[in-house]
């Protein structure tokens, strides 16, 4: 699983981060590194989907959270992928 | 200077963009300290998002502009310079006034003749040798692969119908051309020579010598010597560059036409 927006989502999926504070979230659960032009490239299209949303704030780092579309996306793609890691490993056991 | 690269790579972002996430982005830049491989993801970054916001001409426009940049650029560091020396020849029966004028011009096969013993083996590797000609290619390569490379940088060419004709060599190197063009000349007299030789030979032997009228064959004589090159012939970047430029052109159409139904998709998405 390397797709930054799907990343991205799941970082936030437990509550609202900034940039620097999704970068690493992810290094620490997924163990990728995403670089600043990849992380705010998966922003700006997760943001123009209406997967994601700015949360007001004050400082210079803005902080976003997913919104109810984006958790229904990420659900079924997690669902999609759950299904293919589950089928793999059981493949692997029977082999 | 990372930083002032990645700051720089900054700036590449269309300006709708860095309006919207400019200083959220910069902060999360002073966060990460700026390593190397940053400054090249932001660079990609930068040339995504501009491509997302670019329209079908803008695209199209780029990819032609990249192939044109890049086919010249490699044209200039795979395709060395090629200098070509030129010379004219004219060949001219000889006849005495009695003779009878000849029914047929047989002088283009006669030059197909001495074209073939001039380029023989043994004549070409003799001036790649006294010339020291493709140094590289003689060091790497056995010497019938050199003799044949050498064979497709020569070439003859009939003027008109006349009995004039080109001779040209193509070589990476304006003097060394000139050079070896005069001894392709040189090979090319030798060769008439001995056409005329073993011509009056074959009569002697087939009729006696008494039978035989003495030969009169070709006259070869130099209208323009080996000329020294004063511009490359080849390679033509600007036409290279023109293909470079069509092939990215058409690339571009392609990408852009993805791009936009790629667009199309996700608006679609997102509305749905």
């Amino acid at each position: 699983m390397s797709d930054p927006t799907l990343l991205v989502l799941a970082s936030l999926a437990d509550g609202a981060k900034h940039g620097y504070a999704m970068m690493v979230d992810i290094q620490s659960f997924a163990d990728i590194r995403l670089g600043p032009g990849t992380l705010y490239g998966a922003i700006t299209r997760l943001e123009q989907r209406g997967w994601i949303r700015p949360v007001p704030s004050q400082d210079r780092r803005q902080p976003y959270c997913i919104t109810a579309a984006g958790r229904r996306y990420l659900e079924e793609e997690l669902a999609s992928l759950d299904r293919v890691v589950k089928a793999g490993l059981r493949r692997l056991k029977h082999a | 200077m990372r930083e002032r690269l990645i700051r720089f790579a900054g700036l590449l972002y269309p300006a709708s963009w860095r309006r919207r996430y400019g200083i959220e982005f910069e902060a999360l830049l002073e966060d990460t300290g700026g390593e190397w491989h940053d400054a090249l993801d932001v660079l990609l970054g930068a040339l995504k998002m501009q491509m997302t916001t670019w329209n079908f001409g803008k695209i199209t426009a780029a990819f032609g502009l990249v192939g044109a940049l890049l086919c010249g650029g490699l044209s200039f560091i795979a395709m060395p310079d090629k200098y070509t020396s030129d010379a004219v020849l004219r060949l001219t029966k000889s006849m005495l006034s009695g003779d009878p004028q000849p029914a047929t011009d047989n002088t283009e096969e006669f030059v197909k003749g001495l074209i073939h013993n001039a380029l023989a083996r043994k004549s070409l590797a003799d001036i790649i040798n006294e010339q020291g000609l493709y140094p590289r290619e003689r060091a790497r390569k056995p010497m019938e692969d050199v003799i044949e490379r050498m064979r497709h940088e020569v070439s003859f060419e009939r003027i008109g119908v006349s009995n004039a004709f080109h001779v040209r060599f193509r070589y990476n190197d304006a003097e060394q051309a000139r050079r070896t063009e005069r001894e392709l000349i040189h090979k090319l007299m030798e060769a008439n020579v001995a056409m005329r030789r073993a011509s009056s030979r074959l009569c002697t032997d087939l009729t006696g010598a008494s039978g035989c009228l003495p030969d009169r064959g070709y006259n070869m004589e130099v209208l323009d010597p080996a000329s020294l090159p004063k511009r490359p012939s080849s390679p033509n970047r600007l036409i290279i560059a023109a293909m470079g430029l069509a092939g990215g052109l058409l690339l571009g159409v392609v990408t852009a036409a993805v791009a936009r139904s790629r667009r199309a998709t996700i608006r679609s998405s997102s509305q749905g």
